[in-house]
């Protein structure tokens, strides 16, 4: 989860109202808030899909200018219905799938992102990390959402518009897969 | 977690932080990005519009003091013909929106705001207060 680096005291929610309809002054003090507060975030997001630090310095400069683009004059703006970060997560996705597309980064245009590898390094964590970098994307995806995010399953299934049941099919199968491994084993020694 | 699917929280702690370690971005420098950021939000913010004066802090407060004045000179001048004519809106000119803002508050008879609308409309708009 991104850390907070700015402390003010206004939830995600109250930030979002003042963008929406405060005066110039006060929208960019409080989107400049978000924006801090959520940096992290969004650059750990890239990362997961592109393999490197400047593509996902694009991606988290694409996301919040698309932020800042729904407020008015530029847009009709933002009623926050959920956590920010389940606005954030598919648009940095998005994002730094189209980068990756445009920068011809992989073979073919259609790429899915599912054949694309984590931009890890399992070395630095050993065996199983390795395990982790080996699943499926669908279920690694899953995964980071539910336990790194911490993200609930309907949220999962918003973010990823995906149905429910098929959260809960892919955390468990990849659930299975990890415990099934045996690298678990040597996490506990 | 919030939710309560047995089948899906037997994840071991250990796996968490594994998960967690793997996923741990590097330490990115983002300070072009940041000034990137404030300066988009910036400009954007700039390009809106002041508020009307009743949606700032206050403005509620400064509407209603205006139809006490409203209500007080009508009272005052009794004289049956006189028009309601004023900033209602604190806007700082007088227009029909002053006309739909007093309808509003319900203060003014259908008769005062019917010559306060002939009045607006008959100076074209161009009095201010």
């Amino acid at each position: 989860m991104a850390r907070r680096r700015v402390d003010d005291p206004r939830s995600d929610n109250a930030l979002i109202a003042v963008c929406n309809d405060g005066s110039a002054r006060e929208a960019a003090r409080a989107f400049d808030v978000l924006y801090r507060r959520h940096k992290d975030y969004v650059l750990r997001v890239a990362l997961r899909f592109v393999p490197d630090t400047d593509t996902a310095l694009d991606v988290l400069q694409e996301t919040f200018l698309y932020l800042l683009r729904q407020f008015p004059p530029a847009g009709p703006g933002i009623e926050l219905t959920a956590r920010l970060t389940t606005l954030l997560y598919p648009v940095a996705k998005n994002t730094a799938l189209t980068a990756l597309r445009r920068g011809n980064r992989f073979p073919t245009a259609d790429v899915e992102p599912d054949e694309l590898a984590v931009a890890t390094e399992p070395d630095a964590t050993g065996d199983a990390a390795a395990v982790i970098a080996a699943l499926p994307a669908r279920q690694r995806e899953v995964l980071l959402l539910r336990f790194v995010d911490g993200m609930s399953l309907a949220e999962i299934s918003q973010v990823l518009d995906i149905p429910l049941g098929t959260v809960k099919s892919r955390l468990h199968i990849g659930i299975d897969r990890l415990k099934s491994s045996g690298a678990g084993d040597d996490l506990r020694d | 977690m919030p939710d309560r699917d047995e089948a899906l929280e037997g994840l071991p702690a250990d796996w968490i932080d594994t998960l967690d370690r793997v996923d741990r971005a590097p330490m990115v420098v983002t300070r072009s990005v940041d000034r990137a950021v404030g300066a988009a939000a910036e400009a954007q913010f700039a390009a809106r519009r002041a508020r009307p004066a009743w949606r700032h802090p206050g403005g509620w407060a400064a509407l209603a003091a205006s139809l006490a004045l409203v209500t007080v000179v009508a009272v005052r001048w009794d004289g049956g013909d006189e028009v309601v004519y004023a900033d209602v809106d604190a806007s700082g000119r007088v227009d029909i929106a002053d006309v739909l803002a007093l309808a509003r508050s319900g203060t003014a008879s259908p008769r005062e705001l019917e010559a306060f609308a002939q009045r607006v409309v008959a100076l074209d708009g161009v009095a201010t207060r």
